[in-house]
C-alpha cells in the first residue's frame, strides 16, 4: 500500500476513535505511524474534521422538536398488516387445526407444584403495570410467528381464528426453569390485551396445566395441545375470552 | 442483537439532533429541516419493526431521511440540479485554526457546493458521524467508493472552505445559495 492509497482509505476514518478497532484501518494506520509524512498529514486531518465536527455541532435544533416529536409518534395509527405468502397458509392450517384440536376447557381445580409456579410467573410477567416487557413490538400476528420461530421459541399448535385477524402488541422468546418459553399479545378491539404463554408440558413434568381461574382482574385459561401448553390471560371478561378462544 | 423492540423515546433523543442538522443541510430551511426529522421519526414509528438489527438503526435514519427529501423533492420540483465549477482551489488548504473558527452555516455552504457525487457522503460523514460501512449502506455503494468519495470530498471541501473564509475575510460576502440559483 502506498501513502496516496492509505490516505484513501483514512478519509474514512473518524476522528473519535470509533473506528480505531476498525481492521479495514488497521494497515493504513500501522502505516502513518512509521512514515512520518503519513502520520503528519493524518493527524491534521484529524484534527480539521474534528474542529469541523465540532463547528457543525453547533447548530441546534429549534429547542421544542423533541417535544413535537414525541407527540407526532403518539397519533401514529398502528400498522396495517400485510399477510405474507407462507404465513398466511400456515394460519389458514392453524384456523382449521384450531377447530379440530381446542378441547372442552378443564372443570375448574387448583393445580400445584410446577404447573402452579408456571401460572403464578407467567401472570407475574403479564400482569406489570406496564405491560409485559416485548422483544418484538408489531401488529402483525404474522410478524410475530415468524419471530418466536426464528428465535426457537415454542409455536401455538393452533390459534383461534378472531385472534390471527387482530392486531398484535408484539411477542417474546424466554426461557422458564430452562425451558422455552413464547409470549404473543393480542390487542382486542376495546383495547385490552390477551397474553397468550406457550410452553412445552414436558417443561411442567408430569402435572396437569392449570386449570382456568381468576386472579384479581385476570382471567386465565389453560390448553394442553400437541404437547404444548398454552395459557391465555386477559383482563377482559371471562365470557369473552372463552368465545375468542371457541372461535 | 436481533428482533429487539425499538425505544423510540431513546431513538428521538440520541438522533433528533444530528438528524435535524442532516435535513438541515438538505432542505437549507429550518422549518423544512425539522419537518423532515418529525417525518423520520414517524417513519421509524411505523416502519421500524422492519429493522432487524438495531445496530444499524442510526444508518436507517439518515438512509429515511435523505430518501424522504429526495422524495418530497421530487413531488415539488424544489430539487435543482446546480453544478458547481470543481477544481479551481484545489491548491487551497485549510488549517486547523481556520477550521475551529469556520461558522457552522459557511461549513454548510461550503458542503452544498460541493459536486453532488460527493456531497451526500460528506454530510452524513461530518453531520451523523455515520461510519464509511454506514454511508455505503445508506448510499448502496461499495466501501471502497465510499472512501474514495470521502478522500476526494474532503479535498473540494477544504478548499471550498479556504475559499469561502478567503472571501469572508475579505468582507465579501457570498451570495446565499437561492440567490445563486435565481441569477444562474
Amino acid at each position: 500500500m502506498d501513502n496516496n492509497e492509505a490516505r484513501v482509505i483514512l478519509s474514512a476514518y473518524r476522528p473519535n476513535g470509533a473506528d480505531a478497532q476498525d481492521p479495514t484501518f488497521a494497515k493504513a494506520l500501522a502505516q502513518a505511524k512509521m512514515d512520518p509524512a503519513l502520520g503528519e498529514w493524518l493527524d491534521g486531518q484529524r484534527s480539521v474534521d474534528a474542529a469541523l465536527i465540532e463547528r457543525l455541532r453547533t447548530i441546534e435544533p429549534p429547542a421544542d422538536l423533541p417535544n413535537l416529536v414525541m407527540a407526532g409518534l403518539k397519533t401514529v395509527p398502528l400498522r396495517r398488516d400485510r399477510w405474507f405468502g407462507p404465513l398466511s397458509a400456515m394460519a389458514a392450517v392453524l384456523t382449521v387445526s384450531a377447530v379440530v384440536l381446542i378441547g372442552p376447557l378443564r372443570p375448574s381445580s387448583r393445580s400445584s407444584g410446577l404447573a402452579a409456579a408456571f401460572q403464578r410467573d407467567a401472570l407475574a410477567m403479564v400482569s406489570l403495570p406496564a405491560g409485559p416487557k416485548l422483544d418484538l413490538i408489531t401488529s402483525s400476528f404474522a410478524e410475530t410467528q415468524a419471530y418466536i420461530a426464528q428465535q426457537q421459541g415454542p409455536s401455538a399448535p393452533a390459534i383461534p381464528a378472531s385472534l390471527q385477524r387482530m392486531h398484535t402488541a408484539g411477542c417474546r422468546v424466554m426461557e422458564w426453569r430452562g425451558h422455552r418459553m413464547s409470549l404473543t399479545c393480542f390487542r382486542l378491539p376495546d383495547g385490552r390485551l390477551v397474553h397468550l404463554l406457550v410452553i412445552p408440558k414436558s417443561a411442567l413434568g408430569t402435572e396437569l396445566p392449570p386449570q382456568p381461574g381468576s386472579e384479581g382482574p385476570w382471567e386465565m385459561i389453560c390448553q394442553e395441545m400437541n404437547g404444548m401448553v398454552m395459557l391465555w390471560a386477559s383482563q377482559t371478561s371471562p365470557e369473552n375470552l372463552r368465545q375468542i378462544l371457541q372461535s | 442483537m436481533t428482533g429487539k423492540s425499538i425505544d423510540l423515546e431513546g431513538a428521538v433523543a440520541a438522533y433528533y439532533q444530528s438528524l435535524y442538522r442532516f435535513a438541515l443541510s438538505l432542505t437549507r430551511q429550518e422549518a423544512s429541516a425539522a419537518d423532515l426529522t418529525q417525518q423520520t421519526f414517524l417513519l421509524l414509528a411505523q416502519h421500524g419493526h422492519q429493522l432487524r438489527e438495531l445496530e444499524k438503526l442510526k444508518g436507517w435514519l439518515f438512509t429515511t431521511l435523505r430518501r424522504e427529501f429526495l422524495r418530497l423533492a421530487r413531488r415539488q420540483n424544489a430539487h435543482p440540479e446546480v453544478s458547481f465549477e470543481s477544481g479551481e482551489h484545489e491548491a487551497a488548504t485549510l488549517d486547523v485554526t481556520a477550521a475551529r473558527s469556520a461558522d457552522a452555516h459557511l461549513i454548510l455552504d461550503a458542503l452544498d457546493a460541493l459536486d453532488d457525487t460527493y456531497q451526500v457522503a460528506l454530510k452524513m460523514y461530518y453531520l451523523g458521524e455515520l461510519s464509511y460501512r454506514e454511508i455505503a449502506d445508506a448510499l448502496e455503494i461499495p466501501i471502497g467508493t465510499v472512501m474514495s468519495r470521502l478522500s476526494r470530498g474532503k479535498e473540494q471541501l477544504r478548499a471550498r472552505l479556504s475559499s469561502l473564509q478567503g472571501l469572508r475575510d475579505s468582507k465579501i460576502i457570498p451570495l446565499p445559495p437561492e440567490e445563486r440559483l435565481g441569477r444562474g
